[in-house]
């Protein structure tokens, strides 16, 4: 039984935009995460599936119930933005309170529930507070405790960790996760950050153009990416087009050898993912190899980013660091692949 | 060094500027005190409170007249709320075509002159048995305070944040409690200056209240007139204090009941 499901959902802003989902169903207490360049649509589809903007035509279903015209206010679905959106005027535990006062909670429960939530964001304490005396990471904690105080029936995150400097996006991150399994929560999360959604998703959307193009488990659509946007998105940025013949692959210039597995298609497109290549200097291996010469090295994080021109292409290399072992701008060096690690198109 | 000589400056123009406005008040304080300051005299004459005697003596019919006064001005003020909420909403929100002419068409009454149109209205007041009536007077006194309530409003419409409100939405929060809890708060700064301008033009307002309540509406306005115009200087300026005595409590009550609203609004 999904929890959330979509069936032609149509929306047109004018004079260019049209976001159309044909299908997509997300499982009750799943992390599911949504990611697509910015402009392709994906704030849209969280206002739709909230209520906040109405869809031209199509069907919401949530937790078998039709919910397509329901208002907002009554779909109890969470939504964090990328903004906190805190209630100036309120404490943090008004702001926290608010959807139980407007449900005419009971006052004792109220607080009793307002303390748990600031105690699962790690805030406890601040009740008296206003937004204005908080960190941008405590007003988005806050916003947070707001929508899970709640219990609703799908938290719905819109790049909600971007505003925030890398530290603490990272451990936002965590404790969302930690959140998310503890408390079986159906969450849908938008990033265009590839790493985020690496470390989140148990399923993901990629969408492009207010479609979806993909659906699958991260590393799924990682390794079987379905076409060259898709894979472009992910980080896979060496796309030789050209075609096959027996076992290898001719390109401008050069040909790669073919795994088992990939032979006799009648693929146009072969992708090479820039950490499956090893470049080597000298040193004897037994694989197939392309020759190039090294262009462009940045260091980031423990890791060499290296473009190497092979005839006339440039192929992208995420080579790990070790001492000892240097790249230098117009060395020849020999470029390792695995046949198997090859994706055709 | 032209900064250098603003800052020095400031101090000074503002002095002038709380003289000016001080003198005068003074003036009025001894006017009122019935002395006579004349030159080559070098202090004012002899204190007399028979005019202060005379503005409290309820035969005077002071007392009656500020009642009169207060009960016009705030009934105009609160008609004056209904009816610019949903012209400013429109006006701050809506981009329909003619915007900009409804918005003259509106702050028309504060540009034309009264006297140009009381008379029209005074005909028709008369067919709606409106004259010489309190609730005429109030009607006429819409006129105009209604543009300076529609324009503060506009403004404070036109500077909400509505992102809150989606948030309220989105945490279950109905129309009514979302206007009350998260949209309200954010208009009162507007609704107070609209209602200060709004009763304070009202109080102020003469040939209007003349004219429609024909003499019979007795305002604190009405009553100095006389006075003030030649009567018996002395007397209008005891009035002219006693009125700027009211304007100025009536300031403060609404100012701190706004105040009080705004923090007896929270949530528990
Ligand atoms: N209320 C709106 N009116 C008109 N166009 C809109 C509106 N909201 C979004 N759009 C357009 O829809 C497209 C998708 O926007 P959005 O869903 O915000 O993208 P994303 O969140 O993926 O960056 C954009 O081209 C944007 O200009
Ligand atoms: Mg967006």
């Amino acid at each position: 039984m999904a929890s959330i499901t979509i069936k032609n959902l149509y929306k047109y802003f004018p004079p260019s935009f049209a976001l159309q989902i044909d299908e997509l169903m997300i499982k009750e207490g799943e992390f599911f995460g949504i990611i697509g360049p910015s402009g392709c649509g994906k704030t849209t589809l969280l206002r739709l599936i909230t209520g906040l903007t109405a869809p031209d035509r199509g069907e919401i279903w949530l937790n078998g119930r039709e919910i397509t015209k329901t208002p907002p206010e009554k779909r109890n679905i969470g939504l964090i933005f990328q903004e906190p959106r805190l209630f100036p005027h309120f404490t943090v535990e008004e702001n926290v309170g608010f959807g139980l006062k407007m449900k005419k909670s009971r006052r004792r429960d109220i607080k009793a529930k307002i303390d748990e939530a600031l105690e699962m964001v790690g805030l406890t304490g601040f009740n008296r507070r206003y937004p204005s005396a908080l960190s941008g990471g405590q007003k988005q904690r806050v916003a947070l405790a707001r929508a899970l105080v709640l219990e609703p029936k799908a938290l719905l995150m819109d790049e909600p960790f971007s505003a925030l400097d890398p530290e603490l996006r990272v451990e936002m991150r965590f404790l969302i996760k930690k959140l998310q399994q503890e408390k079986k929560i159906t969450i849908i999360f938008i990033t265009h950050d590839r790493e985020e959604a690496f470390t989140l998703f148990e399923r993901m959307a990629v969408m492009q153009e207010g479609k979806i193009l993909q659906t699958g488990t991260p590393l799924h659509i990682y390794n079987q990416p379905q076409n060259i946007k898709v894979a472009n998105f992910l980080g896979i940025n060496n796309i030789l087009p050209g075609y096959i013949e027996g076992n290898y692959f001719y390109t401008q210039g050069f040909r790669i050898l073919l795994g088992a597995a990939n032979q006799n298609q009648t693929a146009k497109y072969l992708l090479l993912k820039p950490e499956s290549l090893k470049i080597v200097n000298g040193e004897e291996d037994a694989r197939p190899f392309l020759t190039g010469t090294i262009e462009e090295i940045t260091f980031q994080t423990g890791f060499y980013h290296i473009k190497v021109k092979v005839q006339s292409q440039s192929l992208n290399i995420i080579q790990k660091y070790q001492p000892g072992k240097n790249f230098t701008p117009g060395a020849e060096v020999k470029i390792l692949y695995h046949p198997e690690e090859i994706i055709l198109l | 060094m032209v900064s250098r000589l603003f800052k020095l400056l400031i101090p000074v123009f503002l002095t002038g500027m709380v003289l000016l406005n001080i003198i005068p008040l003074l003036l009025l304080i001894f006017l009122s005190l019935g002395s006579s300051w004349m030159w080559p005299h070098l202090f004012p004459g002899p204190i007399s409170l028979s005019s202060w005697k005379y503005v409290i003596n309820p035969a005077a019919g002071s007392l009656p007249a500020l009642k009169t006064s207060l009960q016009i001005a705030l009934t105009a003020t609160l008609i004056n709320l209904i009816l610019a909420m949903p012209a400013a909403k429109s006006l701050a929100h809506y981009h329909f075509k003619g915007r900009k002419a409804c918005e003259l068409i509106l702050l028309l009454p504060a540009l034309i002159p009264p006297w140009a149109v009381i008379t029209g209205i005074h005909k028709t007041f008369i067919y709606l048995n409106l004259t010489d009536t309190m609730s005429g007077v109030i009607l006429a006194h819409l006129l105009p305070t209604l543009p300076y309530m529609v324009r503060a409003l506009t403004i404070s419409f036109a500077s909400i944040d509505y992102s809150l409100e989606e948030q309220a939405y989105l945490l279950g929060g109905n129309k009514s409690q979302t206007f009350f809890y998260i949209t309200l708060p954010q208009l009162l700064p507007g609704i107070a200056a609209g209602s200060i301008l709004s009763v304070l033009i009202s109080l102020s307002e003469y040939l209007t209240t003349l004219i429609i309540g024909g003499g019979q509406v007795l305002t604190l306005t009405l009553v100095m007139f006389p006075f003030v115009n030649g009567g018996n200087p002395s007397i209008g300026a005891a009035y002219s204090l006693l009125f700027a005595l009211m304007a100025l409590i009536t300031l403060f009550s609404l100012d701190t009941f706004i105040n009080r609203y705004y923090s007896e609004n929270k949530l528990y």
